[in-house]
């Protein structure tokens, strides 16, 4: 079937309803065998349990394949990587932000064909949604935001929010006019980096990068890999700020490290203002390295989630590009063992479609939710996690983006 | 069969090697078959001994089963589960080692020590069907099969008994479990693994997850008999994660006495928790082995028996970023020293078990994951795609 832009039935499709406890105290999901229609590149009706009707056209037959939402890649760099061009192992011990200044403009250069590559990747993977941070600095200017912005606007698979980030620091200001400049190109978000170690004078780069924020109406997404005792003042320095700005929902922090070391009071006491605040918190998860505390950050209200972050970059050669992976890494790193256990991990990739209400149902997918989803052979979404079965068939809104081999 | 211009490990430029029956003839920088001879191009490929897995559990896996749903996770409440899963009429023993070791291999794997738990529930069926797989893949993959007591020997009286008919009816080695936090007697436990093995000339294999002090003192008493007691096979600590977790210069000490004792260790790289000092073991002598341990099973349903993701997680996790040191890590997935197989690898005169895999590096082969790979057993193609991976 030619799902293209179509108004169409998804049939024979398992939707996961609800986590129960077995008699033997076994978790299990239900699932129901189920009919959606999406019209205009939205879900606009679900039918749990049904066939699609007998005077239904255009049918795409799911034969009993389990629907995921699309993951959203949160924190991902698609203009610096040298994925999709010759292997390249990082040299030990080696200055990475020296490496980089030598790298970037060749890596630039290479922005048409490397940022698709990883596209291509991560669409295939089962995601449709980017947060691209794109280097704005003393070596590139605004060329990497150029760049990167012809190619996303080229692609209609995907959805993007391009994040001016000033890698290098503000450089005693000199890097904001070009911070402005490419929020006048596209860019809908101003990046930050560690307002102690990298800018010095935190205050001061606080109050240019809220600044800005304020003036062009933009989003704050600030790099904070400052750990310990320094990153925690960040952390609070920055709250104070979206509280006297009146910033409240508009700002997120990467990495957040020090939050991974913290005391529990520290941390509760924190997750608490950052829940206040609306701050979203965006993390790489990896197999080794400081892990959130994901669980008291989301019992305090607090909306994390997950990003690819680097995927062959200098500093390292690894990181998937898959958030579905991440998923796996990342329950495995909690201790998750049982369905229920898994499925929480959910909406750390996926967002709000991937959330579980606390009896343990689901409201996803419903009448009025984007069509953007994937097709996997699963019984439920911890099995989809835990063995990270094939993504068959990838939508986004509504469209076919990909089309895995029939194994 | 004649593999020709494929970048070999440790050396530099491109080789052709000759494979003569099930053993390496030739390696040079270019080579003449005799026509007939079929003809494998290796251009931008790596050519990499076959991985030796160190520690499976090819009997425990669910692989073609229903989905699993799991219980909230409880030792005693998960072993009494597992042992009525296979002692239930549709368990079928070698159907489902058979099922786990075809992914192994297909993702190429050519050698492993495969437990199979002995108890007085299953009693030897799952060693009777590893030896059946082993026979019925005789050409794809070595086996050293384990009798594993995994539910505990002071606990469960016959199953000392059941042990030495395992290695009786033709197991290799023979596999304790944690002797203080599990046995509650480790003088005991330890005692009667190796008075087991002494008698039937077999090698020993003790599953170590007791963390810091407590996993350091067991340790201690596998060293001492280890180093009054001669086996002719290898005595190996598996999950030796307590040396990641003790004192730095106390571990060196340990790993010190390791190495005078010939004991090996072998790591599954655990998802949290310690990891062990894999160089500083290797520095020293320590034979290291790397296994995918149990895939798919009452355990947790997140492993693969994929040794290159293995080896991709065990990089990862140690921070080995750089070429040298993605190549000290295949060496870790390909050494058969654990199983007393010292001369596995890639070299005139060794046997004919290899991986081939696309990559420019030995390293970009572990980053890329690539799931064609060719793997050769014996000289024989055995496997050309990767099983199992998402």
């Amino acid at each position: 079937m030619n799902t293209k832009s179509e108004d169409w039935w998804l049939d024979r499709v398992s939707l996961e309803a609800a986590v129960v406890q077995r008699a033997d105290g076994a978790y299990e999901t239900q699932v129901d065998s189920s009919a959606v229609r999406i019209e205009g590149g939205v879900i606009v009706d679900v039918r749990r349990g049904e066939r699609v009707p007998a005077d239904g056209r255009r049918v795409f037959d799911a034969g009993g394949m389990l629907l995921m939402p699309a993951m959203r890649d949160t924190h991902i760099h698609l203009d610096k990587t040298f994925y999709g061009g010759p292997w390249r192992a990082p040299i030990p011990g080696r200055s990475w932000l020296a490496e980089e200044e030598r790298l970037l403009p060749e890596m630039s250069e290479q922005i048409p064909v490397r940022s698709n590559a990883i596209l291509d990747l991560l669409i295939s993977r089962g995601t449709t949604e980017v947060a691209a941070h794109c280097n704005v600095d003393h070596i590139v200017g605004t060329r990497n935001v150029e760049r990167l912005l012809d190619v996303l606007r080229s692609r209609a698979d995907v959805d993007w929010t391009v994040i001016a980030y000033p890698q290098h620091g503000l450089r005693d200001g000199t890097v904001v006019p070009l911070l402005e400049q490419a929020l006048g190109l596209g860019a809908t978000v101003v990046g930050g980096i560690d307002p102690a170690r990298i800018e010095g004078d935190v205050a001061k780069a606080l109050d240019v990068t809220f600044g800005l924020a304020v003036e062009h109406g933009a989003g704050i997404d600030f790099h904070l890999h400052d750990g310990g005792s320094l990153g925690l003042y960040e952390i609070s320095k920055i709250l104070h700020f979206v509280e006297a700005t009146g910033w409240q929902g508009k700002v997120a922090l990467s990495n957040a490290n020090a939050l991974s070391g913290a005391s529990p009071d520290t941390v509760r006491v924190l997750a608490e203002r950052l829940a206040a605040a609306r701050v979203s918190v965006g993390t790489t998860v990896g197999v080794s390295g400081p892990l959130l505390p994901f669980a008291a950050l989301a019992e305090a209200g607090v909306d994390v989630r997950l990003g690819s972050d680097s995927i062959m970059d200098i500093l390292t050669p690894f990181g998937p590009g898959d958030l579905v992976e991440q998923l796996w890494i990342l329950a495995q790193r909690l201790g998750a063992y049982d369905e229920w256990g898994i499925a929480q991990t959910l909406h750390y990739g996926a967002g709000e479609a991937g959330r579980w209400r606390a009896d343990r149902t689901r409201a996803w997918p419903a009448a009025g939710d984007q069509a953007s989803f994937f097709l996997t052979p699963a019984t439920c979404s911890a099995e989809a996690i835990a063995r990270r079965t094939p993504r068959r068939h990838v939508f986004h809104r509504g469209v076919q983006v990909y089309a895995g081999k029939d194994l | 069969m004649i593999i020709q211009n494929v970048l070999l490990p440790h050396r530099i430029g491109r080789y052709d090697v000759l494979v003569d029956g099930a053993t390496v003839s030739a390696i040079a920088d270019s080579i003449e078959a005799e026509p007939g001879v079929r003809a494998i191009d290796g251009t931008g490929k790596v050519l990499l001994p076959g991985f030796v897995d160190a520690h499976s559990h090819l009997d425990k896996s669910m692989l073609g089963r229903p989905w699993y749903s799991r219980k909230p996770r409880d030792l005693n409440q998960l072993l009494a589960d597992e042992r009525a899963m296979r002692s239930a009429p549709d368990w079928d023993a070698a159907t489902q080692i058979r099922r786990n070791a075809d992914v192994m291999i297909a993702n190429g794997a050519t050698h492993t020590r495969a437990f199979a738990d002995v108890d007085t529930e299953i009693g030897l069926s799952g060693v009777e069907g590893m030896l059946q797989v082993r026979e019925e893949l005789r050409g794809a993959l070595t086996m050293q099969v384990i009798a594993f007591a995994q539910s505990g020997v002071s606990g469960r009286p016959g199953t000392a008994e059941l042990l030495d008919a395992a290695l009786a009816a033709g197991a290799d080695i023979v596999g304790g479990m944690d002797p203080c936090s599990y046995e509650r007697d480790p003088v005991e436990h330890v005692d009667l693994i190796f008075e087991l093995a002494e008698r039937h000339g077999a090698g020993v294999d003790i599953h170590l997850h007791e963390p810091g002090e407590l996993g350091a003192f067991s340790a201690s008493l596998i060293i001492e008999r280890a180093k009054a007691v001669q086996l002719p096979r290898p005595v190996v600590i598996s999950h030796p994660d307590f040396l990641g977790s003790v004192a730095p210069d106390r571990a060196a000490r340990i790993i010190d006495d390791l190495a005078e004792a010939g004991i090996g260790v072998t790591t599954c790289v655990p998802s949290g928790g310690p990891m062990p000092p894999l160089k500083a073991l290797a520095e020293v002598g320590v034979a290291v082995g790397v296994g995918c341990d149990g895939q798919l099973d009452s355990w947790g349903p997140f492993n693969r028996s994929d040794m290159l993701l293995k080896v991709y997680l065990l990089a990862w996790r140690c921070g080995f970023g750089g070429d040298d040191d993605l190549q000290f890590a295949v060496d870790l997935a390909t050494s058969g020293r654990v199983m007393g197989l010292p001369d596995h690898g890639v070299g005139e005169g060794s046997a004919a078990d290899f991986v081939l895999l696309p990559g420019a590096t030995v390293g970009e082969a572990v980053v890329g994951l690539p799931t064609e790979r060719v793997v050769v057993k014996a000289g024989r193609v055995v496997a050309e795609e990767a099983a199992d991976v998402g």
